[in-house]
């Protein structure tokens, strides 16, 4: 699945670790997710979503 | 990797490798108790001492899996996979080498195999994050 979360990231300045840290997640588990190698959870879309104040459909593309 | 999760991996690795040297000193007693000792409740329980800190091993590592996030939780469980297949092909493939002669094996090595491809899948995900 494609998403904007790297951009989304870089909007806001933020590494990896950052980003990591605002989710309680990994710094692996941005890798993956950022790469396309890993597809999040339901509850961590919407975490996604609602930490850059996006739709999951804005953010998620199949 | 996060603190917490990166955190538990390194405490999942240092109590496994701990537990890991008591069962194999334990392991080592039973062996000699077999050989060395006469019939006794002593014997026995030197015999059967090495169960604990295998079944540890397995405690340590769902207990690690539980304070992992989710796409570490999906690394172990590939890994896991991955180790079952393993001791699967192996167990396959002597089957077969010992009908043809080949000295008859303790299923204790599944346990050894399931561990040994298990933890460096771990080690190496904990190392490269990959």
């Amino acid at each position: 699945m494609k998403n904007s979360v790297p951009n989304l990231r870089a909007e806001r300045g933020w590494t990896q670790g950052d980003l990591a840290k605002h989710l309680r997640v990994s710094r692996q588990t941005i890798n993956a997710i950022e790469t396309g190698r890993y597809d999040p959870s339901l509850p961590l879309a919407f975490a996604i979503a609602k930490l850059f104040k996006h739709s999951i459909e804005e953010i998620f593309q199949p | 990797m996060q603190v917490e999760t990166r955190q538990a991996l390194i405490i999942w690795i240092r109590t496994f490798g701990l537990t890991m040297a008591v069962y194999m000193a334990l392991l080592a007693a039973a062996t000699r108790a077999l050989t060395s000792m006469g019939a006794s409740p002593l014997r026995t329980a030197v015999i059967l001492a090495p169960i604990l800190p295998g079944l540890a091993l397995i405690g340590l590592t769902v207990r690690a899996y539980g304070r992992c996030d989710e796409f570490i939780r999906l690394r172990m469980l590939r890994a896991a996979a991955l180790a079952a297949m393993v001791v699967a092909a192996f167990a396959l493939i002597y089957f077969f080498l010992e009908l043809l002669g080949l000295p008859h094996l303790s299923t204790a090595w599944i346990s050894n195999i399931v561990w040994v491809v298990f933890v460096a899948q771990m080690v190496r995900l904990l190392a490269t994050g990959k």
